[in-house]
């Protein structure tokens, strides 16, 4: 106050005192004379007295009023002065004065807020701090208000609070109201909601909300936005059916029937273009859910592309040949099937080609499977010009193939068809540098004719095409019912096979090897023959080759070996004494069995000199499963065994294997020793072998020997050994002791 | 449910804030009127420190003051309006219930 009445002198103050008294006594007559039932009286010129009691009335009143309004607020309520104490505080301030807040000190009425603000440490200091700066920005004027929100963490729960501070009054000095309002709840909400946000964004999938009533979007993630390739606020200002490619009513409508249904509908999988025009697959879920009375549609949509993909390659995996592309066996059959039952009903024929490519494992041998498979494609290629679209070309597997044909008209006959491959097969391949010519070997069947089924159908035409093979290959045979009597007659005999080995029907016979300078036996032949129940000796060219054919020819061959070795220790420790004995060796037993093993148990189970052990292989034997039959041949060499080729000269001949396996002996092939004497051409041969093996240090022997003059011309070229009917053919074991015994002498 | 279309009694009271006997005042002319006077009643509160002109104008020197409007004539009764008698006399309503 700038105009302060100056201190009343003390006359005045009796003059004060008295008119004082006056008042008093006037006030207290006017209550006698209304009774005191009235409150305030008037002047005429309107000016209000207004009686004692109802004056203390109205005060405290008001007093009474403010107090509860402020006690009824939720909120913690002080009343600062303009130096920051605290002058009076609500109900709602002392209890949240208990908690443990900004400051740990109680808030009562005198307390400096300020000073406690500036003394705050710890976690909330900075918070703090903050608020002191507020509250004195104020106090000063400088701020017409101040708020801050603040986190307030007692050992148990969470809390936030929002602290208002507002002027006391219009003046700049006039103290400050300081108001914190729990504003937990809502900050927990806005949190849930936050995190709600980032999950929904950290989802790939999109999310969509679109509120039904206004059909806009409420909310959208951010796959949804990728997705559309647009920001946010362009994806909710965009109207839910232009995203969606449709229009208002039809949306509505499917919204509506969601809304009725009251379940989530069925996932549906739908295509869509993605911006740079490749194809995505989605799968779009939709719900309706009622929330704050308003009908909401969720839609996510999941990119189900790769899900998709993989079930498409699953399904083509299933069905067609992974390196050539075409149906598979299993497609295959069922393609025979439909045209099966297709046929029925137009009384068409319908024919299936079984195709082998002939040699193809030596050319897998040779130049490896990247090259075999190359040539199986190229192939698949060729074959498929063949036929017409809607004829069906399938791999049935390795270098099988097989065609079904529906023959309308004789033009599309299957030997048209078959003459067609093996023409398109004159054309050499170009397998990646290699040029290569192949034929294949091909057998047919005729539905109804043949058979009526799938199965029959196409195993009488693998038949037929085995049929082919042995007509020399690079041709073709029908089916005929005379191979199927055949076929069963070798089912019949492939079964016998497998009894005869569970039931030890083999027996070895043996024949001798002579030695053509001494005239001695210097060997023999292990030779296996078949007694089969009820049908005597059965000849080895009639069971060999099935034996060859199965993979009995590994069981077989070990046991072979095993009674061999057997054999040699016996004669070993007889009056016969050490006898080398050769045992013939199939490729399978290199490839499917462990023939090295075999050998070594054989050798070591009957303590045999491995030097008494020879192995006869064919030259294909040789050429199949090289480098294995390298390693394995150069094993038993070392370990003293003695190899030698069997049937020599007929087979692939190259006289780059004689260097390059561990060969001891070359075995003439009987073919050349039968005409040895009457054909110039086969004596040369037989001499150029001769000549070659004792060039490169081998041994010659020869088979099939029956005539002194081949004997004598033998002899003439220094042929090593001799072998055949002239000296003694094959001999069980009990006849072939009794000639070892009588006596060693060849005839002479 | 609709007004009646003229009502008869209008009373307007006027008082000095919440102060003790303008309330009283009030509450003795509510419960004066539901006994009395069923439905067939108005009654306009001024309060004369916000009112301070129209109660002048009005020539009203005390609180609290019960004007009668209606029926005519116009008639003011001061004080806490405790004795029944008096007003229903005032009124002229004295004789309509005995």
């Amino acid at each position: 106050m700038t105009n302060m009445t100056k201190p009343p002198a003390l006359g005045e103050n009796t003059e004060v005192s008295a008119l004082i008294e006056v008042l008093n006594k006037a006030g207290q007559r006017l209550e006698e004379l209304t009774a005191g039932e009235v409150d305030s009286v008037a002047g005429t010129d309107g000016r209000m007295f207004v009686l004692q009691h109802a004056q203390e009335q109205l005060r405290s009143n008001e007093t009474t009023r403010q107090a509860a309004i402020l006690n009824a607020l939720p909120a913690h309520i002080a009343l600062l002065d303009p130096q920051g104490l605290i002058i009076s505080v609500n109900e709602g301030w002392q209890q949240f004065a208990d908690l443990n807040m900004l400051i740990d000190s109680k808030h009562g009425v005198g307390t400096n807020y300020l000073e406690i603000c500036d003394l705050a440490i710890g976690n909330n200091a900075i918070e703090a701090e903050q608020v002191a700066e507020g509250i004195r920005s104020v106090l000063v004027g400088s701020e017409q208000s101040f708020m801050i929100e603040y986190p307030c963490h007692s050992p148990t729960q969470q809390h936030w609070f929002l602290m208002t501070v507002t002027p006391l009054t219009n003046s700049s000095t006039g103290g400050a109201v300081v108001m914190h309002v729990n504003i937990t709840q809502r900050k927990q909400a806005e949190e849930r909601l936050h995190y709600l946000a980032l999950a929904m964004d950290g989802t790939t999938d999109a999310i969509y909300l679109i509120d039904r009533a206004t059909m806009k979007y409420v909310h959208v993630n951010d796959a949804a936005c990728n997705l559309h390739n647009k920001q946010r606020d362009q994806m909710i200002a965009m109207p839910p059916w232009e995203v969606n490619l449709t229009n208002r009513a039809a949306l509505e409508s499917v919204y509506d029937d969601l809304i009725a249904s009251g379940l989530p509908a069925k996932p549906i999988e739908y295509m869509r273009r993605r911006l740079d025009g490749s194809q995505m697959w989605i799968e779009l879920r939709q719900q309706a859910e009622l929330s704050e009375e308003r009908w909401k549609i969720i839609v996510v949509e999941r990119d189900i592309t790769e899900r998709r993909e993989a079930g498409a390659r699953l399904h083509r995996m299933a069905h067609y040949d992974v390196l050539t592309g075409l149906p598979n066996r299993k497609l295959f059959y069922e393609a025979l099937s439909k045209a099966l039952i297709a046929s029925a009903t137009d009384n068409r024929l319908v024919s299936v080609l079984f195709i082998d490519l002939d040699h193809f494992k030596i050319v897998n041998d040779t130049l490896g499977h990247a090259i075999g498979d190359e040539l199986l494609v190229q192939f698949s290629n060729r074959l498929v010009q063949c036929v017409r679209i809607r004829d069906t070309v399938g791999r049935l597997g390795g270098d099988e193939f097989a065609i079904i044909l529906v023959m309308e008209d004789e033009s599309h006959n299957p030997s048209i068809v078959a003459n067609k491959i093996r023409e398109i097969l004159r054309i050499p391949f170009d397998l990646k540098g290699h040029e290569m010519t192949v034929t294949a070997s091909i057998g047919i069947t005729i539905h109804p004719d043949d058979a009526s089924d799938t199965e029959t159908l196409i195993k009488y035409a693998d038949t037929a095409m085995y049929r082919a093979k042995h007509a020399g290959r690079d041709t073709y045979r029908f089916f005929t019912a005379q191979m199927n009597v055949e076929m069963l007659a070798r089912l019949d005999l492939e079964n016998a096979l497998h009894k005869a080995v569970l039931n030890h029907e083999f027996i070895l016979y043996y024949q001798p090897k002579v030695d053509i300078k001494s005239g001695r036996v210097s060997g023999l032949e292990a030779l296996i023959r078949w007694q089969r129940p009820g049908k005597g000796l059965v000849s080895p060219a009639e069971f060999i080759p099935v034996l060859e054919e199965s993979s009995l020819i590994v069981t077989v061959g070990s046991w072979v070996i095993q009674q061999v070795c057997k054999q040699i220790d016996l004669w070993i420790h007889s009056s016969i004494g050490q006898i080398q004995v050769s045992v013939n060796v199939s490729s399978r037993q290199f490839s499917e069995g462990d023939l090295q093993k075999e050998i070594f148990k054989a050798l070591g189970d009957n303590n045999v000199p491995a030097n008494l052990l020879e192995l006869e292989l064919t030259e294909s034997t040789l050429m199949m499963n090289t480098n294995q039959t390298i390693e394995t041949l150069e094993n038993l060499k070392r370990k003293g065994l003695q190899i030698s080729i069997d049937d020599f000269g007929t087979g692939y001949s190259s006289l780059a294997y004689l260097r390059r396996f561990p060969i001891d002996k070359l075995k003439i092939d009987i073919a050349f020793i039968r005409n040895i004497t009457s054909d110039p051409d086969d004596a040369a041969m037989a001499l150029a072998i001769i000549r070659i093996a004792h060039s490169l240090k081998l041994d010659v022997i020869a088979e099939g020997v029956e005539t002194i003059a081949q004997l004598d011309y033998l002899k003439k070229y220094e042929c090593d050994q001799i072998q055949g009917y002239l000296f003694s053919r094959p001999l069980p074991l009990l006849e072939l002791e009794k000639l070892l015994l009588d006596k060693n002498a060849i005839t002479e | 449910m609709s007004p009646p279309t003229v009502i008869k009694f209008k009373f307007r009271l006027y008082v000095a804030g919440d102060t003790q006997n303008s309330m009283q005042a009030l509450a003795n002319l509510r419960k004066f009127c539901q006994t009395y006077l069923a439905d067939d009643y108005d009654i306009e509160v001024i309060d004369v420190f916000k009112e301070p002109c129209q109660t002048l104008d009005a020539g009203i020197f005390m609180t609290p003051t019960l004007v009668k409007l209606s029926p005519f004539p116009v008639l003011k009764i001061v004080g806490t309006l405790s004795q029944t008698e008096i007003i229903l006399q005032a009124l002229g309503l004295d004789a309509r219930t005995e």
